[in-house]
Parts: C-alpha cells; structure tokens; sequence
C-alpha cells in the first residue's frame, strides 16, 4: 500500500505533534500540520493529501468555515474531511456531514487508535 | 545553542547577531518587549539576551513575566546604566546576568558561555564524553587528543548533546536550538545532520555516540564505561535490552522494537511518545490553567469580567482536549466541567465547586501521566456520505424513450443507465444498486423475462423500488406482475414529465435516505460492512464503540433505529435496551440487535428486553435490509395510527 499523505489543520500545537507523531509512528504516513484555515486551505490546493484532518473550534476562521471553503474549491472539494472537535453536541454534526464531512473524531483521541479511525472512517486497506 | 536576542537599537542589535552567528550560536533577534515574550513562548531557548530598555514592555517587566511563566533557561540584561541599584534590580527581576554597553563581544560571549555552563551544573569548560572534548571557548573538538573536524552545524549539535548529556531531543527540538527562523529547514535536515556527525564520529572510533530512540528522538549514549557497568548491573538481572544505537531514523528503530525492548511492561512506543509529548507540553498547559486560577480569583471578588470568563472557558476547552491525549483523561473530564461550569446560563454561583474542580485538576496534573487506555476515549463519528445523484437503472430496448427520460432526468440530479437484457440489468444491480429500476413490459418477446428480473428484484433488492411501464395490459398479466413484485405500473404512453413526477416520489418515499441510525459495536469489521451496505442505502449510520457517551448521543442523534451489540464493554446491549425501553420518549424507538448468540436464554433476554428484533451473525444484506426495512415501516405505521 502506498504511504497516505494527511494534512492536519489545528491552532493547538500539542495536538498538531502528537496526532502528527502518532500518525509517523504507527502508520508511517506523511503528515503535514498548520495552525489555520487559511494555510490549510493553500496547502491542501497544492498538496492534495488523502485526507484532512480540521479542527472545529479555531481562531478567526474555524472548522466549519474552511469545511465550506475546501467543499467549494474544484481542487479540494474531493478530499475527505475529518472534524476533530472536543465537545460532544451533535448539533454541528449533521452541518458538516451536509457539507461534506466523513466523520468526527472526538478530542481527546487516543494517540494509539487515530490511524485506526481514520482508517475505519474513510475505508483505507489496512 | 539557540538565543534570543531582544535589543531595540537596529545597529547594536546586527552587530551582536553577527558576531553570536559567527560563534554558531542560532540567534532570533525581535526589537520589542511583546515580541520577546511571543518568541519566548513559541521557542525553548537556550539563553535570552535582553535590554533594558525596550519598547511596549520593558527589559525587567519581561524578565519578570518570564520567570513568573516558569522560564528556567538563562537571561542576560543588558543595558547602558551601571549603576549599583539598577544591577540589583535586574537580578531581582530574575536575570542570571548583567552586562553594561559598551562591551566587547568577547565578553558577551563569555558571559553567555559561563551561564550556559552553569546551566548545564558543570564547573569545567571543557565538555567530556570518554575521550571527547569539547571547548565551547577555542571551538575545538578533540578525541584522544586528536582534533575531530567538523562543520559548524555539526559542531552545535554535539554541543547540544554534551550540554545535555540524558535530554532526548526530538527533531524539532534540535531545529530550535540549532536554526534560526530565518533559516529553518525540516525534520530532514536533521536527520541528515545526525547522520553527519555520526560518521565524523565513527571515522575517529566513536562507534554508536548518539542513539535514536523510536517516537522520540536523538539522545547522546552514556559513555562506552558507563555503558559497560550499567550492562554488568543489568545483565545481572537478566532484563537489558541490546541497545538501538546507530540507526538511521525512526523507521529502523522501529524495525528493531520489537526485537530490541523486552515484550512486559515495556510502554508502547505510542506510550512513550505521548509522554515525551506531554514533558514538552506541560507548561503551556499550566499556563492555560494559569487563566482559569485567576478566573477563581476574580470570581472570589465577585468580579469576573466577561473577557477574562471566555479566556479561561477557551482554556479549559483546549485542556479538555488534549489532556487525555498525554495520560490525563480524568484531567479532560475535570476541564470539561470546568468549562461547562464556565457556559453555564444563567451562571453558577458555587463558586466553591468551581474552585473544587479546579484544585482537583491542579493536583491531577502535579501526578505523572497514566498509561493511556483506549476505553477512556470516545469513539469517532461516521457522518453519512453526501447526496450523490439518484440514480435510475433503465430495462428497455427503446432508445428513443432513454434520449428522453435522459434529458428530462438531467435537471433532476437523476442519473439514468440502461440495460437492454436481463443479464445486463442484473450485472448493473449487483454491481451499483441503483435508486430506482424502470422495466418497459410493452415488449411481449421480453414480458417473462422481465417478470424473472421482478423476482430477483423482488428476492436480492427487496425495498428497491420498481416501476413497470405497460402497454394496455390485460388482467391476468397484470396479476402475474403483481404476483411477483410490488412494483408500481405506469402505461408508457404516460408524459415524461408525469413519469419523472412517478420516479421522484418512489425515490423518496422508499429511500432510507432520512433514516438515522445509531448503532452500537465495537467490532470493527461490522461496524466496516454495516456502513459499507448502509452508505449504499442512503442511510445515515451513527456508530459508537463504548457505551460511555451514549445517553447523550443517544438524545442528540434521535436515530430511527437503534442497532445494538450483545457484548458491549462495560454495560451490556440488553441493559442499554432496558434503559431505553424505561423512558417514555425512546419507547417506539425500534431496536434490532446483532449477536453471536443463537442460544434460547439470549434470544429471550434480547427480546425479553425490549427489543423488536435480532439477527444472528452471520447474517446476509439481503436479511438485515429486509429486517430493517420491516421494522421502519411497521413504525412508522404505527406512528401514522397515532
């Protein structure tokens, strides 16, 4: 199987190295982390990873807003999305799944499973 | 060794970054107080060299907030006043050290050289490993008495490792400390750079000086002595594990793991990480608790104004996200409460239960971390798939019919696909189980045939919806349709418009579409085929592993059905149905269960429970729609008789 290349999207930097070093360790995938929508957006557009992980809950513009922006841009809107989000209100969820989410990973998530749920939700091989 | 240097005066400050860069130390240089205290944040430093007199935050007062932050590393005032009370005052606000301007960049140098060396509790200049020296004064490496050479950025590197002969640095921790932002590389460059300095090493005989260690970093090895009475100790007991020195990168440290670590009571190396993580995390978590202390003390004046309440609910939001991530999954649920706490409306006024969940999360987060467990988190969320467009199977001959109901669909998001033969109609079936199948039954040389692809239709895809087209049909054929389908007849000469009208309303009408599924398993496979063969069915799948959230879940999703597993950890499938069966709201919620067990005794407790229905594995996708199917329609039916 080739090696998956995920973006993960979050202001939190303690979140951004251990799913970054999870993900290095336990699949060996290539993971590139920013701190804002904005950037992930740029990156995304020229990266094109497998799959997105965006945090819900960012300064200025948060999960949902670049949920619409990367659904609205022809270059990303085919890339799955996977809010990671600490509270536990559903509400938002049927949003993103009607804007194209694929699933929600609650914080905190378990450094030893993320690949694993990543995995089950967009239906990688393993 | 990376510094920050925060001088205001532009010429000074390139005078002194240059003659610092030329010493191989990484420098960042910011001309303001603020800008000082972000780079100190956002970077560990070696050292910080500060004026006195800088703008929007002074010299001192930044010095000040440093240490009050829990900054440990070094800081040098510098400044032009010389008077005896200004030094006192400078080291009372927490500097190491004080130079006045003007000075020569020698002593600068020197000062930075002593404190870092005090630092780092060595009375020698010189640092040691073995036979290896290294004079941070001359720049001179020497094993054996032999000068090693080596390159500026391999020089600080192994400095780095000498001055911190037991610190584990992670590749990004060696890009702080050896790159300024100007000119900063990626992991990478590290890696090669590591690389280098081992085979410096090793052509001078110091064989395997720096170990990788898997998820964490690069560390400097004891000393081949040491090494040697640490492997007496531990041989004796039988327990040392071979070293995994000398490999390249994590990924061949990872190769060996499981060869080189005993198999018990070794942490994972996901463990170990997360713990590496969370000794590189730990203050700015404190600092963020930091804001949620000084939201009790204000709330025990009976003032919290409404900025500094959103700061420490954002806080606790933040801790109540990651914490469990590095061993603390009580400290998640305690800055949960805190947070909620925060958002109560109108707001709490127990105040000693505030300040009772945050001295419980202080005192949590002074123990060490737990290992982590993965019941102590919540599952991940399937959201169901986005509406693609509906799709039509056409089973006709007529391409006149298929250019009309084509264009017509179009508009209508429909896709439509045609099959000319049963045998190609039912490939396109089993292949991509399309929305809808319209069968033209005008063609009397096809009408058994067409009646054969009904059954089929009927038996393999029974809640697909089906519509007939006839010609002016008698009586007895249109009891044989009937026998064998429940399709709907049009008579073809029907308006494409009215038989689009007929197409949109089945589609809706049959579709699972806005059908909620809540289902609890913590069998992976299943929990893979039921959204597999859901997604296919419109369905929209909610999945939980653990029972801990569910209540909530349960109330937030209000599914349509409720799929549940006998054995679930910690509370079992039957007694969450008797907990939903015990509520008024959830008592027409139709539950299936998906077991193992064929035994009498649970089928009857599973039924005996509550439930409405049960497949035993394994069970085929043709059962579980047909079952499903069953029980929505009998609801909805019963709702409908409400």
């Amino acid at each position: 199987m080739s090696v998956r290349h995920v973006l993960l999207i979050d202001d939190e930097a303690s979140i951004r190295t251990l799913a970054k070093a999870s993900l290095e360790l336990t699949r060996k995938w290539n993971v590139i982390t920013v701190a804002s929508g904005q950037e992930g957006i740029a990156i995304a557009q020229t990266y094109q990873p497998d799959a997105i992980l965006l945090d819900s809950k960012m300064p200025k513009m948060d999960g949902l807003l670049t949920l619409k922006a990367l659904k609205a841009d022809t270059t990303t809107q085919n890339i799955p999305v996977i809010l990671l989000t600490a509270t536990t209100k559903v509400a938002t969820q049927q949003e993103y799944a009607q804007l194209g989410a694929r699933a929600v990973i609650v914080k905190p998530f378990d450094p030893a499973n993320l690949a694993t749920q990543i995995e089950a939700a967009l239906h990688w091989e393993t | 060794m990376r510094l920050l240097l925060v001088e205001d005066d532009a010429v000074l400050a390139q005078a002194l970054s240059n003659d610092l860069a030329a010493q191989h130390y990484a420098i960042d240089c910011v001309t303001d107080g603020e800008t000082g205290w972000n780079f100190a944040q956002a970077i560990a430093y070696d050292l910080i060299v500060l004026d006195v007199n800088l703008p929007k935050l002074n010299g001192l007062q930044l010095c000040q907030r440093l240490r009050r932050s829990g900054y440990q590393q070094p800081i040098l005032l510098l400044t032009a006043q010389s008077s005896h009370t200004a030094k006192v005052t400078g080291l009372d606000a927490g500097a190491d050290d004080y130079v006045v301007k003007p000075c020569t960049s020698e002593e600068l140098s020197a000062r930075i050289r002593a404190l870092l060396r005090r630092q780092q509790n060595a009375a020698t200049p010189v640092l040691e490993w073995a036979a290896l020296c290294l004079d941070p004064s001359s720049r001179r490496v020497t094993y054996q008495g032999k000068l090693v050479s080596l390159t500026a950025k391999e020089y600080s590197l192994l400095e780095l490792f000498l001055r911190y002969p037991q610190h584990v640095f992670s590749s990004s921790q060696i890009l702080e400390r050896l790159w300024d932002f100007a000119d900063s590389p990626g992991d990478e460059t590290v890696r090669t750079l590591i690389k280098r300095l081992r085979r410096r090493l090793k052509a001078v005989g110091i064989d395997a000086a720096i170990e990788t260690l898997y998820g964490q970093g690069y560390r400097l090895k004891s000393p081949p002595e040491t090494q040697l009475a640490e492997q007496q100790t531990s041989s004796n007991k039988g327990t040392f594990p071979p070293a995994i020195a000398a490999l390249d990168g994590a990924e061949a440290a990872l190769e060996s793991q499981p060869l080189s670590q005993p198999a018990k009571a070794a942490p994972s190396p996901v463990q170990e990480m997360a713990f590496a993580a969370w000794s590189q995390f730990k203050e700015p978590m404190l600092e963020r608790l930091s804001l949620i202390d000084r939201a009790v003390s204000l709330l025990q004046t009976g003032n919290l104004p409404p900025e500094c309440r959103e700061q420490a609910e954002q806080a606790a939001h933040k801790l109540a996200g990651s914490l469990g991530m590095f061993g603390f999954p009580v400290g998640s649920q305690l800055s949960r409460e805190i947070e909620n706490w925060l958002q109560a409306d109108p707001p709490s006024s127990d105040i000693a239960q505030f300040k009772g969940l945050v001295d419980q999360l202080h005192h949590r987060l002074q123990g060490p971390p737990e290992e982590l467990n993965s019941s102590d988190f919540a599952d991940f969320i399937l959201l169901d798939a986005p509406a693609n467009p509906s799709s039509l199977l056409l089973v006709s001959t007529d391409n006149a019919l298929l250019d009309q109901l084509q264009i017509a669909a179009n508009p209508a998001e429909i896709a439509v696909t045609n099959a000319s033969t049963i045998m190609d109609a039912l490939e396109i079936l089993f292949d991509e189980t399309p929305d809808l199948v319209l069968v033209d039954l005008t063609v009397a040389d096809a009408f058994q045939d067409n009646l054969k692809l009904l059954e089929a239709i009927a038996s393999q895809f029974p809640t697909l919806p089906v519509l007939g087209l006839i010609a002016q049909m008698s009586l007895p054929d249109r009891l044989k349709i009937s026998r064998c389908s429940r399709c709907r007849l049009l008579e073809k000469s029907v308006a494409i418009p009215d038989l689009l009208a007929n197409v949109q309303e089945l589609l809706t009408a049959h579709r699972f579409a806005k059908t909620r599924i809540l289902a609890l398993n913590n069998d992976p496979l299943i929990v893979q085929s039921l959204q597999r063969l859901l997604t296919r069915w419109r369905a929209q799948l909610f999945t939980l592993a653990n029972p801990n959230s569910f209540w909530d879940q349960l109330h937030a999703i209000a599914p349509d059905v409720l799929i549940l597993d006998v054995e679930l950890p910690e509370i079992s499938g039957i007694d969450l149905c008797r907990i939903v069966r015990s509520d008024r709201r959830w008592d027409h919620l139709p539950i299936l269960f998906l077991t193992d067990h064929q035994d009498a005794t649970t089928i009857q407790q599973i039924l005996g429970a509550g439930a409405d229905d049960y497949l035993a594995k394994p069970w085929s996708e043709v059962e579980f729609i047909s079952r499903l199917g069953n029980r929505l329609s009998r609801n909805r039916l019963s709702h409908s008789r409400l």
